[in-house]
């Protein structure tokens, strides 16, 4: 009895401080927090109520984006999804869903929870949620500030295996996760995605690179010489098409395949599943594209040293305008010098607070530097500003998480941006 | 005149906080100052064919590069014993640097490593996180970012410097080793773009080895004025 009650009070102070919350524009996640606050086994006691398999999706990078194409691939197959896809992963932001949702849950609205995890969350939500399913994209060198090394996050995400109920599905080209994925209970089936062909493995941004040798348990990925991507899962084979351009954001497809398999794969196809990712939408600054007037700006949204490096590699065509802004959320800037800039000649701007640190690093890369400015917004306005109403032209900003939320906001008080 | 090599060793396993682009930083410097200098990556072949190099990199890796079978077997053990005899100016990074002495594992248990150098490190459960350190050595102060989970206990030889900033070898308020020609240190990265005082000391070490003088070219001024203001930017965002 008195667990209902806290839970009761927990989901109306949290439901109330997310309302004021969302009138002051910071409303994302601080229902949860109260909603933990008043009660901290608040996670758990909701799982009791969400009467759905709930999939996990882990890694170092991807998460959004893979939760956006298993999302949508769930979607049309006949599912109704409850995800956290605008990308608040941690605790608070998992208990905010519950609060912001709880009418519709209750009304068993959902079918299926599709949750974008931080790992450093992973183990203590595995406890608290016990998912049905578990997708584990990549262990890279990422925030080492905070995770320290890529081993510590292959234990962050073993220790939350024992909690997935039914099936695991990794990255059969990561070694990290290929040795921690044995750590599943009894029952637990495990499966595997990954490149099977066209391109090295040493080229995926992974702390321990592997080739997949276990393609027959999984959905295996082949990379044409023209560039374009085959899906294949035992004897079945399907075009594989993204709307980003990459082969980590294909790979980020054929992830979500895999596990869709697993969910959904007995009323559908892997050919139907290959023609509902190709409609699919990017998430939110990967490869999004903003028009205004004649200008198209591209923004890619980097986040470490891997993310950078695959989205720096994709690139194809020219643009006019090359723009890089990072922030202050990097704490450590060391691992800019890491990275292989060759498939830049020239960056315009370099922008964001941490702007002398890209300068440098790009500077003894042999990069040409156009000019810095710390201020993004006043970059892209001026950008806007002139090529608006010239000859049409592309912008391709490379942007770090609070630069491409201060970019979306500019573009957003003129136009409608997707929030 | 040959090109002056640089060597880094096991420049994939051991980059994890980009200390390998110390090896480009000061190509570049040289190159920039009219000495052409190239980059030679040393994975095992290289150091068992014993290859000739002028200067050696040796970044950090993870705990598990630091303790694999490869890393400390006896052939690159004695490349680099070599390298340290021949008075090779050596610049050795966080676990990078701990490898040359010897180690015990956070269970008390004894790693592997080279053993050419009077220094002990023991790894600990806790993990020094810096951003900002600084370490005063003699020709000026390093400022960098420190991340490790080590005790240094050097053996009658001296430090790099003393910690102004930070935890070092959380023994002693010093940080690093400078050993014969080797400096160990644990701020990492590229503390050579970001110190390029340092850079120059080393540079000018590499070229009188070989019998040359280092004029520093005119063009590095710019590079340093960048590199002055990352500096002071890492100082404002200092932390404990």
């Amino acid at each position: 009895m008195k667990t209902e009650l806290a839970f009761f009070l927990a989901r109306v102070i949290g439901g109330l401080a997310a309302r004021v919350g969302s009138w002051v524009g910071n409303g994302s996640v601080i229902g949860g927090r109260i909603a933990l606050m008043v009660m901290p086994t608040f996670i758990a006691r909701a799982r009791r109520d969400l009467n759905f398999p709930i999939v996990f999706v882990l890694g170092s990078n991807g998460k959004t984006t893979t939760s956006k194409y298993l999302t949508q691939l769930a979607e049309a197959s006949g599912e109704t999804v409850l995800s956290n896809v605008a990308g608040s992963n941690m605790r608070s932001g998992i208990a905010a869903l519950a609060v912001g949702s709880w009418r519709a849950i209750r009304r068993g609205t959902y079918s299926l929870g599709v949750f974008e995890v931080d790992e450093g969350y992973a183990a203590m939500l595995g406890r608290e949620l016990s998912p049905e399913f578990a997708l584990v994209l990549n262990v890279q060198i990422d925030q080492i500030y905070r995770l320290h090394e890529p081993e510590r996050v292959r234990d962050m995400f073993r220790n939350a295996f024992p909690s997935v109920t039914q099936h695991l599905v990794v990255n059969g080209n990561d070694g990290l996760l290929v040795e921690a994925s044995s750590n599943v209970e009894d029952g637990t089936s495990v499966s595997f995605f990954g490149v099977d062909s066209g391109i090295p493995v040493s080229t995926l941004g992974l702390a321990e690179p592997r080739p997949m040798e276990l393609k027959r348990l999984g959905t295996a990925l082949s990379v044409a010489t023209d560039g374009t991507y085959t899906a294949t899962q035992g004897s079945e084979s399907t075009a594989l098409s993204v709307p980003t351009t990459g082969v980590h954001f294909a790979l980020n497809g054929c992830a979500a395949l895999e596990m869709a398999r697993h969910i959904v794969g007995d009323r559908t196809s892997l050919a139907q599943l290959g023609e509902h990712l190709s409609h699919a939408q990017p998430a939110f600054g990967r490869g999004e594209t903003i028009t205004s007037g004649n200008a198209k700006f591209e923004i890619i949204l980097f986040k470490n040293r891997p993310s950078l490096q695959l989205n720096l590699n994709a690139q194809r065509d020219a643009a006019d305008t090359v723009v890089i802004a990072f922030d202050e959320h990097s704490r450590d800037p060391s691992w800019l010098f890491a990275v292989d800039y060759s498939a830049v000649s020239r960056v315009d701007v370099v922008s964001g607070e941490k702007a002398d640190f890209f300068e440098l690093a790009l500077k003894y890369a042999d990069v040409e530097v156009g000019a810095s400015n710390t201020d993004i917004v006043e970059v892209v306005s001026q950008l806007d500003t002139r090529y608006r109403d010239a000859p049409p032209s592309v912008h391709r900003l490379f942007l770090d998480a609070k630069q491409m939320t201060a970019v979306r906001g500019y573009f957003g008080r003129k136009m409608d941006v997707k929030k | 005149m040959s090109a002056v090599r640089i060597g880094v060793v096991f420049p994939t396993a051991f980059n994890l906080n980009a200390d390998a682009a110390n090896a480009q930083v000061l190509a570049k410097r040289l190159q920039m100052s009219d000495v052409d200098a190239e980059v030679v990556p040393l994975v095992i072949d290289a150091m068992t064919a014993n290859v000739s190099v002028d200067a050696l990199i040796v970044g950090s890796g993870s705990s598990s590069n630091v303790s694999a079978p490869e890393t400390a077997s006896p052939r690159v053990r004695d490349f680099l014993k070599a390298a340290l005899s021949a008075e090779t100016p050596i610049l050795a990074v966080s676990n990078g640097f701990h490898l040359w002495g010897s180690l015990t594992g956070k269970d008390g248990q004894t790693i592997a490593g080279w053993d050419v150098i009077p220094a002990h490190t023991r790894f600990g459960t806790t993990q020094h996180v810096t951003i900002g350190a600084q370490v005063t050595t003699a020709w000026g102060t390093l400022v960098g970012v420190e991340n490790h989970n080590a005790t240094v206990v050097l053996d009658g030889c001296d430090p790099l410097g003393t910690m102004l900033h930070g935890v070092g070898n959380n023994a002693g308020g010093v940080d690093g080793i400078h050993f014969g020609s080797l400096w160990g240190t644990h701020i990492h990265g590229p503390v050579f773009a970001m110190n390029p005082f340092l850079a120059d000391e080393f540079a000018a070490r590499v070229l009188g080895r070989l019998g040359r003088a280092y004029a520093r070219g005119e063009g590095v001024a710019e590079l340093d004025e960048l590199s002055a203001g990352t500096a002071e930017h890492l100082v404002r965002m200092q932390t404990p």
